[in-house]
């Protein structure tokens, strides 16, 4: 029996599916709480959350929980995996360009000129005492890393009752298969309507989807904006992809592709994609062109002969 | 008698010497002719390709699998794949170039309607039981389906 549950959390609509014997419901009740927790550490969107406190203390060092230290650690090893395409010190940039609040809260906002995004290296983190410092001035943004890192952590909690998929506004994490079913299946959203591009098979591996097909406001000066800043530039990038999708079985890795290929743009992106282990990618393109990586075929859904 | 004795032991040498260096270079030109026959087949197809044109970089590619009336999958760049051209709208559908089949899904069997929980001022979480498997229509209200885009 698979039992599913639906709530609204990190800003977006989330959804987990879980399939056991019994009990399914019990367990899935849970989960807003969970994500109400997680949110406490990781949104730079609660003032109060542990993340917005350790942003007021830049430049000290801040002894943090397990949860904020390990999503400090991906984000800067996916720094570090991008060169710099993915950097979490993006946030006053953003807010600069009138991101300083949740996406659901906003409506018209007050643009100001960029702003030059820190060097990611000055990020420093201590393992063995859970202390993180960063550079007076700068904030961090986990942005998507934490989405990912949340819907595969959540995953792997649930995994141990039977297979599940969550899947937090796009960013989906499965765990084994439903029964009777060789894997979960993924559709892909069509940016132009309702629809969905194609479906995909997959199992015990993660799904994300970003673009800047959403997430776009335009300032007060009548300029359009996203929320995919360029850190080279601390401008909203200028780019040929609508969205991309990419598959990779660690969700933070995902999320992080995802922006690099956005960045670099379709063809080098996906080609840049290629020469990464494990990850296959999907673009949309601003002309409606659909690319993808030879290996994503390997994920399609097989046309059953009538 | 011992002036001609040497003579003729030179004249032996001699010969000896000369015959040897020759045979040596009939030798060797024998292997170096040897080894450019065993050569030929492995040299010959890895300098062609060379001579090939690269691989087409551009979307006016020539079609490799045409899938359906709207849609050619080509090959744009090595390790890229064109699924639908610019201006094109709706869905794709694409070949799997995986060999293996997967078994075609179980029907659904929807289970009795799942209570609401409802949380403060949220919006409620729903819950849904449905047993698993899909119908081969692929319903997107399939228990074992969901959906990926940006974030929302």
């Amino acid at each position: 029996m698979i039992t599913t549950i639906r709530f609204r959390a990190m800003g977006c609509q989330v959804e987990i599916k879980l399939e056991t014997p019994a009990g399914g419901e019990t367990i899935l009740s849970q989960m807003p709480a969970r994500f109400d927790a997680l949110e406490d550490r990781l949104s730079r969107f609660r003032p109060h959350s542990e993340l917005m406190r350790l942003n007021a203390r830049a430049g000290e060092w801040v002894r943090v929980s397990d949860v904020l230290f390990d999503n400090l650690r991906q984000a800067k090893h996916m720094a570090r995996l991008t060169e710099g395409l993915f950097n979490p010190l993006v946030l006053p940039a953003l807010v600069a360009h009138g991101y300083d609040r949740s996406f659901e809260q906003m409506t018209s906002v007050a643009g100001s000129a960029s702003q030059p995004v820190t060097d990611w290296h000055s990020i420093e983190l201590d393992r063995d005492t859970n202390r993180v410092r960063i550079p007076a001035g700068s904030a961090i943004d986990l942005g998507g890393i934490a989405k990912g890192w949340s819907a595969q952590h959540i995953a792997h909690e649930l995994a141990e009752e039977g297979p599940c998929l969550v899947n937090i506004g796009g960013d989906i994490a499965v765990c084994g298969a439903p029964e009777g079913l060789p894997a979960w299946e993924i559709e892909i959203a069509d940016p132009d309507g309702d629809g969905s591009l194609v479906t995909l098979w997959l199992r015990d591996s993660t799904i994300v989807t970003s673009g800047i097909d959403y997430r776009r406001w335009t300032t007060s000066d009548h300029r359009p904006r996203h929320h995919i800043i360029h850190p080279f530039s601390g401008e909203p990038a200028e780019t040929d992809v609508r969205t991309v999708t990419i598959i990779h079985p660690h969700a933070p890795t995902a999320e992080a592709y995802a922006k690099a290929v956005l960045l670099k743009g379709s063809e080098a992106g996906l080609q840049w994609l290629n020469t990464r282990w494990h990850a296959a990618g999907l673009v949309v393109r601003q002309d409606g062109a659909v690319l993808a990586t030879t290996h994503l075929m390997s994920y399609f859904q097989e046309r059953i002969p009538s | 008698m011992a002036n001609g004795d040497r003579t003729r032991k030179l004249l032996v040498r001699s010969a000896l010497v000369t015959s040897s260096t020759i045979a040596t270079l009939i030798g060797a030109q024998n292997l170096a002719l040897l080894d450019t026959r065993q050569n030929e087949p492995i040299l010959t197809p890895t300098t062609e390709p060379t001579a090939a044109p690269p691989p087409e970089s551009t979307p006016e590619a020539e079609a490799v699998v045409p899938a359906a009336p709207t849609l050619e999958i080509i090959h744009a760049a090595p390790s890229v794949t064109i699924l639908r051209r610019a201006g094109q709208t709706g869905a794709i559908q694409p070949v799997s170039v995986r060999p293996a089949s997967i078994q075609p899904p179980n029907p659904v069997q929807l289970a009795a309607p799942a209570p609401v929980i409802v949380q403060g001022e949220a919006p409620p979480p729903v819950i849904i039981q449905q047993s698993s498997g899909s119908s081969s229509g692929g319903g997107s209200s399939s228990s074992s389906r969901s959906r990926t885009q940006s974030s929302r």
